[in-house]
């Protein structure tokens, strides 16, 4: 029992990363169907950028250069800033001049990115691990302060994180339903061409669209650094794939649906690492096995109803 | 002309992406240090045109994510140059080596082989460093007849590889019930879990560390593993937690290893953990920060001890990088290079048949990793040493395995 609780909370936080990405492959999938593979290294960029604010000095293209050292709490927005804006560059100068070339050309133009953002951080901040500094607020003597929540061990650092997934996921489904801009999104995944006749900036709305995606990528790399204390340039892969099946997982195109996928990722793996026998070993493979059969009988995914409105 | 102009961004990011990958991953230089020139010069004019140049091959994982592996050996390899180099090179040849990148991966590894096969003035190669790699591209080694001497590929398959393979650590299965006897004994604990890499070195760690454990009469309560990049350990520890063992035995590398241990005490588990060679390394204790203070790490070079020849290579390594401690993967690079110089120099002549041949019968050769001395198979016997994460370093720990 106690143990259930355990695997539980691991699975839930596990979750909550996954979905805080995997918001950012849902919302540009919905819009211009394009699945954007570099996700996965800014929210690398989102833990990298955080660590370079928190410390004193950094090494950069094997150079130690002096650094503000502010709070985690500073830090991560600024990273999310940061990627935000590196998000929408890499739109523009990527994905924006294929916009109407076949499919299959912006997403290897997708995987070309995810690939030379890989080593380009690799250049910056070399290949080391890079050790991602303690949140004082949420350790004691280096350690994690943690509480019990029935037979759970939960670190105060695991409640945070799942907090601001919760209100970020909220906040999101408020300013897509609520609002002009969100509404003008809707718009745009529905149809392009009708909304843009309708006055819709339709360039706008997906630059909108990849500023929000990539700061909550940014926002889950800086979540994903103080958890894990490190930040390399590959870590961003794993993730990355991983929040992709929790966007398809939830149904590819819908918030909640990200959030719920996520989230539901998180438990199967954590469960079947825990209650299958070589659970550990084959984790991974749990996770597509679920994925495949899901979508042999359900292809829209859990919450997925875009697909039809599309067609 | 839309499709065209398409055709062309899509050509621009893909060999920019392949450039920059290029430049990251296939790295391959030949160094010489400018010692070693002006020393052939100066000295030996009118031989240095028919001196054999002293080169090797240095196979490691040189980009990725174990590239600081590879550094760690490069580092060791270039001080042990240097010095060749400042006593005017080997048999009176220029000291140098051309680098190989195998990423760790057996696949890469077989490509660097072919390299360095293929390249006639490569005497012997320092490396491959993981026990994959040096499984996949020793046979071609063997096949040509080109030395190959690994710092640090442990896995006991190795030992059957043939004449031209050999090796100067000690097998994991040495290793392995090594540890558990020192586990049992030494340090008295009876029941104990195992957290293992998946990988041919950690699994082949865990199993013969397991096997020796329970033939001992120890209990092992609980066996979980991971996969390298892994981050995320808590499902395997919680399991763990619940058998309540005394100690927890890792059989892998740090960069795992040091969340593992840090994630252990979040969920509150306390107890002591014992790490095989792939822990021993200062990195350990940067990334894994307070929670893997007091942890016990095997190791095949203690920089702490006090031989001059020790404290000769860790001064110059301190001098070299601003103070850094070296790991026993630079000081094992180390060891290769210096004890085939010696090998070379015993055999008269820069010939790989030469060099393999004395290699085999040149006896003990005392490197600062220990005694050298080579079995029929290529392998080794030494001295294990223990060292503990103390005040974010690694120190000589209070209880040794006895001999």
């Amino acid at each position: 029992m106690e143990q259930l609780a355990q695997q539980l909370m691991n699975g839930l936080m596990l979750g909550c990363l996954y979905a805080l990405i995997a918001v950012g492959y849902t919302m540009v999938y919905g819009i211009i169907e394009l699945i954007n593979f570099a996700f996965g290294e800014l929210f690398m960029f989102g833990t990298f950028i955080s660590i370079a604010m928190m410390v004193d000095t950094i090494t950069l293209f094997g150079r130690p250069v002096p650094m503000p050292g502010l709070s985690f709490f500073l830090a991560v927005p600024i990273a999310m800033v940061a990627v935000a804006a590196m998000g929408v560059t890499i739109e523009r100068l990527a994905y924006r001049p294929l916009r109407n070339a076949p499919r299959l050309a912006a997403l290897i133009s997708a995987i070309g990115m995810s690939i030379f953002l890989m080593n380009f951080s690799q250049a910056i901040f070399g290949s080391k691990q890079v050790f991602f500094p303690d949140v004082p607020i949420f350790t004691e003597a280096g350690l994690a302060k943690s509480l019990t929540i029935g037979g759970a061990q939960v670190t105060y650092l695991q409640l945070f994180v799942v907090f601001i997934t919760v209100v970020a996921m909220v906040a999101l489904n408020l300013f897509v339903q609520r609002t002009r801009v969100g509404r003008a999104m809707r718009a745009s995944a529905q149809d392009k061409q009708t909304s843009a006749l309708m006055g819709v900036n339709v360039n706008r709305v997906i630059a909108i669209t990849f500023i929000i995606g990539s700061a909550m990528g940014a926002l889950a790399g800086g979540l994903y650094g103080a958890v894990y204390h490190f930040a390399r340039p590959d870590m961003g892969f794993f993730p990355g794939l991983k929040a992709f099946i929790a966007a398809v997982l939830g149904g590819i195109g819908n918030i909640p649906g990200a959030f719920l996928g996520g989230l539901v990722l998180g438990m199967i793996e954590s469960l079947a690492s825990a209650y299958l026998p070589m659970g550990s070993q084959y984790r991974d493979a749990f996770a597509f096995v679920i994925l495949i059969l899901l979508l042999s009988f359900k292809p829209s995914g859990l919450l997925g109803s875009t697909v039809s409105e599309k067609a | 002309m839309k499709g065209f102009r398409v055709l062309a961004v899509l050509l621009v990011v893909a060999l920019a992406a392949f450039a920059v990958g290029l430049a990251g991953c296939g790295d391959s230089t030949t160094t010489t240090t400018a010692g070693a020139t002006e020393t052939t010069a100066g000295t030996t004019e009118t031989t240095a045109g028919m001196a054999v140049p002293f080169k090797f091959g240095l196979a490691g994982p040189m980009t990725g994510q174990y590239a600081t592996y590879g550094a760690s050996h490069t580092a060791g390899a270039d001080i042990a140059v240097e010095e060749l180099s400042t006593k005017g090179g080997v048999n009176g040849g220029e000291v140098s080596y051309e680098s190989g990148d195998d990423l760790g991966d057996p696949k890469e590894a077989v490509l660097v082989a072919q390299k360095f096969i293929d390249d006639a003035e490569i005497l012997f190669v320092n490396g491959h460093m993981f026990s994959g790699a040096t499984l996949a591209a020793g046979p071609k080694y063997e096949e040509i007849g080109l030395p190959m001497i690994s710092p640090s590929a442990t896995n006991p398959d190795i030992s059957a590889l043939g004449d031209f393979i050999w090796r100067i650590c000690m097998t994991d299965a040495v290793q392995g019930e090594g540890l558990a006897k020192y586990t049992l004994e030494d340090l008295g604990f009876k029941k104990i879990a195992i957290m293992y890499d998946d990988g041919d070195y950690g699994r082949g760690l865990a199993d013969t560390y397991e096997a020796a454990f329970k033939a001992a009469g120890g209990e092992v309560v609980g066996r979980e593993q991971y996969t390298a990049g892994d981050a995320e350990f808590k499902a395997q520890l919680t399991k763990i937690k619940q058998a309540a063992p005394e100690l927890i035995f890792l059989s892998g590398y740090y960069p795992e290893g040091s969340k593992i241990v840090q994630q252990a005490a979040e969920l509150g588990i306390t107890v002591t953990w014992l790490g095989s060679d792939g822990y021993a390394s200062d990195e350990l204790a940067t990334l894994g920060g307070a929670a893997v203070e007091g942890m016990l790490v095997s190791t095949f070079f203690d920089y702490s001890k006090t031989d001059p020849a020790v404290v000769k290579f860790v001064d110059a390594y301190h001098a070299k990088f601003a103070g850094a401690n070296p790991d026993w993967f630079a000081a094992s690079a180390y060891d290769v290079v210096m004890m085939v110089a010696t090998a070379a120099e015993m055999a008269g002549s820069n010939d790989r048949a030469a060099i393999n041949e004395t290699l085999g019968t040149m006896g003990t050769y005392e490197g600062i990793t220990g005694a050298i001395t080579f079995d029929e198979n290529g392998d080794v016997l030494k001295p294990l040493n223990i060292v503990i994460v103390k005040d974010g370093a690694l120190a000589t720990a209070p209880v040794q395995p006895a001999m």
